[in-house]
């Protein structure tokens, strides 16, 4: 029995002595550093997942063995974006595990002035000054105002589109109308909606946004009321707008487009993906979107082809205000946790993957050889044209709607707290579009309680 | 002497063996411990901790702000609204959901043949996976062409927005429950009914008792703790709702399914508000265990 007794004792003794064993044998075994050890390790979310599509895949197997080549005192770690509920999320959790890659392309620019704050995004203003591209005036300049702030820079530009109406015309051709003659005004755009309008085909005249990304299409509804959502005031502080007599018309407007014409689909909370499915499967003669969101593929999928698609300003209230469009896009961030050098890395490497002319000529030779479009504007100012003309399967007429809409395009506020704003007018937006009948009394007491709202949470940002 | 030397011996036998069968269970018990302490507890424990901080993620904890998180909840009337509908969420559940696996039961239980058959297909649905379910449910309530509008249209009744009408909305979350679901719930109560003697039915029908007193005073009592049991996870699980809304309804319309770890949620998500989330969470978790408690409390004094 004692011998028994030993034996547990010593099995015990041994377990523990592993457990301490093992580490230390795993730090003794450590060997000099080699010059490998040496190289600047930087990580990169760009991978595209394995599900995307295959010109994607491609083109990133080609980047990828291009930066080993060219950098060869990098080592860099190739890795997809992680799947998470939303894609800042996923940045946030990185950045305290500090897993957080080295650059970060998908912040959208209005996500920047609250970051700048919080110093979720290095401060890249050395690097930024002493930019040749920028000096020569090839840089796009149109995120400047939200990417730097007291003459410190955060962020590069990435690319920059315009959102407005994207129009399916097949549909409204086989709706027997002239997809030549599009509708301008609101009233004129109501007509249309109803004419076109057949719930046994089914067939709808607009297709409307109504999850929680409502209020992303509502500002420019807004704008094509001749009002703002938010508006600077002297002291650098912002008014709310949105509870303005432009507001007002915009939604009580939306309503009626649900309730009165009833030329939008049912589902008025519909997200994204929704309103995206309604327009390429021929269901929607408009929504909101633009013909950068249409892939050749996935039309070819419902005997769709671009050619049956044009972008359209948004309708607007009178023919006296110009037709609006929406300027977003994205810009590119540096991890704040960076070494002086790692930062530098990631700068060198950001620039020539975004900036270099090398780049730029890859980029427009893919769009040909794949034969996919992509009409974003690129950081490089001076290659906009010739990528445009990359876009083999997009036609002239579609490029020169595409100018058109550039023109009167007004960049999405970029004021602090902007998501927040947004995310605050969901539910006000969603009980106008949910309620039959609504008064404008009633619309204008929703969005000035809202407006109430937003000047009790953010007192220091917004001012009446 | 000898007598003696014997039981001694047999008593450090004794002893050492359940000496060693409480190391072996400690040892066996251990990573499950370790486990639950370090991917339950520990976040938890973490989480709390943020609640007291503005959270800094590029400088962890960020700036200590003591209660200003929870003061700033109790003051939030989005919050303070969202304790509302966890409390409607559980008038509905209880409403249209809880009743119906005990009636089922009752009545599965009191047949004679192919009890087995039924058992099984109320079961069935319990054993497909919940979001799976409750995806197919919102394709049911799709008021475009969804099988609900479909349906009511049979009737000449005019197409509803369902999910999307603040009125109907509670209703279509809680109705699969009342219809398919169930099903797990149903097995528990079966399986408490079975404990019932037979002989006590026997007894009341010969006294002349109908159907409902037996069910009063047989069947009810003896399924009580099962009920009181089902009844306190039906109590938290109404306080910790948060995936189904989010997948049916996202909170909307209007906010009006927003619970209060949606809430939660969409503060950490979309505002990168952790610190103020974790408080609410923190809020919401001790809400639930004081609810339980004194529902156990009252249950208990009846008892």
């Amino acid at each position: 029995m004692k011998n028994s007794s030993k034996r547990l004792r010593k099995a015990l003794a041994a377990l523990l002595a592993a457990a301490f064993c093992v580490p230390l044998a795993g730090g003794c075994g450590k060997s000099p550093k080699t010059a490998d050890e040496e190289k600047v390790k930087l990580t990169l979310w760009l991978r595209p997942p394995a599900d995307a599509l295959e010109h994607k895949i491609i083109s990133n197997e080609r980047m990828e063995a291009v930066l080993i080549e060219k950098f060869p005192d990098i080592e860099f770690d190739f890795k997809t974006q992680p799947i998470g509920i939303d894609y800042r999320q996923e940045y946030d959790k990185a950045l305290m595990a500090d897993t957080a890659p080295g650059f970060y392309t998908s912040f959208s620019y209005t996500d920047l002035p609250s970051r700048m704050e919080n110093g979720t995004v290095a401060d890249i203003t050395e690097f930024v000054e002493n930019w040749d591209l920028k000096k020569e005036g090839k840089v796009i300049d149109i995120f400047d105002h939200a990417i730097s702030k007291n003459g410190k820079w955060y962020a590069l530009p990435g690319e920059a589109y315009t959102e407005a109406t994207l129009v399916n015309t097949k549909t409204i051709k086989s709706a027997g109308m002239d997809a030549g003659s599009l509708p301008k005004t609101w009233k004129e755009f109501a007509e249309f909606g109803v004419s076109v309008t057949d719930p046994s085909v089914p067939r709808i005249g607009y297709s409307l946004i109504g999850m929680d990304w409502c209020a992303w299409p509502f500002t420019a509804w807004v704008w094509s009321a001749g009002g703002e959502m938010v508006e600077p005031n002297e002291d650098g502080t912002y008014r709310v707008a949105f509870s303005d007599e432009p507001a007002v018309d915009a939604a009580v407007f939306l309503n009626e487009m649900i309730w009165k014409y009833k030329m939008t689909q049912k589902d008025v909370l519909a997200d994204l993906g929704t309103v995206h499915q309604n327009l390429v499967n021929g269901t929607a003669c408009f929504s909101w979107m633009s013909l950068q969101d249409l892939d050749v593929d996935e039309l070819a999928e419902f005997d769709m082809t671009m050619s049956d698609f044009t972008n359209m300003a948004m309708p607007v209230k009178d023919a006296s205000i110009p037709g609006p469009a929406l300027a977003g896009g994205e810009v590119i961030a540096f991890n704040p946790k960076l070494s002086d050098k790692e930062l530098e890395t990631a700068w060198e490497v950001a620039t020539w993957l975004y900036f270099s002319d090398e780049r730029m000529q890859v980029m427009c030779d893919e769009l040909k050889e794949f034969k996919h479009n992509d009409i974003k504007v690129p950081g490089r100012a001076d290659w906009y044209d010739k990528k445009l003309q990359a876009n083999v399967s997009i036609s002239k007429e579609q490029l020169e709607s595409l100018k058109e809409l550039n023109k009167n395009a007004k960049p999405e506020p970029y004021c602090p707290h902007w998501s927040e704003i947004k995310s605050e007018l969901v539910a006000p937006l969603q009980k106008i579009y949910t309620t039959e009948g609504i008064t404008r009394d009633e619309v204008k007491r929703l969005l000035s309680e809202c407006a109430e709202k937003i000047y009790t949470l953010y007192p220091n940002e917004f001012k009446k | 002497m000898r007598n003696k030397i014997e039981i001694n011996k047999r008593k450090k036998i004794r002893a050492y063996i359940s000496v060693r069968n409480e190391i072996l269970g400690i040892v066996l018990l251990l990573p499950a411990v370790l486990s639950l302490l370090i991917f339950k507890y520990l976040p938890v424990a973490v989480g709390v901790f943020e609640s007291f901080f503005k959270i800094d993620i590029v400088n962890l904890p960020g700036d200590f702000v003591g209660l200003a998180n929870y003061i700033r909840a109790f003051t939030d009337k989005q919050f303070m609204g969202s304790i509302f509908h966890n409390l409607k969420a559980f008038v509905y559940s209880l409403a249209m959901n809880f009743w119906i696996p005990i009636v089922l039961a009752m009545l599965i239980d009191e047949i004679r043949k192919g009890k087995t058959l039924f058992r099984l297909g109320y079961f069935i649905p319990a054993c497909t996976p919940a979001i799976a379910m409750t995806v197919l449910w919102k394709y049911f309530w799709q008021p475009d062409y969804g099988l609900a509008n479909y349906f009511i249209g049979l009737l000449g009744i005019e197409p509803q927005l369902w999910l999307s009408s603040e009125k109907l909305v509670y209703f279509c979350m809680y109705f699969p429950g009342m219809v398919v679901c169930g099903g797990m719930n149903m097995v528990i109560y079966l399986a408490a009914l079975q404990d019932v003697p037979r002989e006590h039915y026997e007894a009341a029908i010969v006294d002349g008792a109908g159907i409902l007193q037996r069910v009063r005073y047989i069947t009810l009592p003896a399924m009580k703790n099962i009920i009181v049991l089902m009844l306190t996870l039906s109590i938290i699980g109404s306080f910790n709702l948060m995936e189904n809304v989010l997948v049916l309804t996202g909170g909307g319309p209007a906010n009006s399914t927003q619970t209060m770890y949606l809430y939660a949620y969409q503060v950490g998500v979309n505002s990168m508000d952790y610190s103020y989330a974790m408080a609410m969470t923190t809020i919401v978790f001790v809400i639930t265990m004081i609810l339980t408690i004194v529902f156990n409390r009252i249950t208990n004094k009846e008892d």
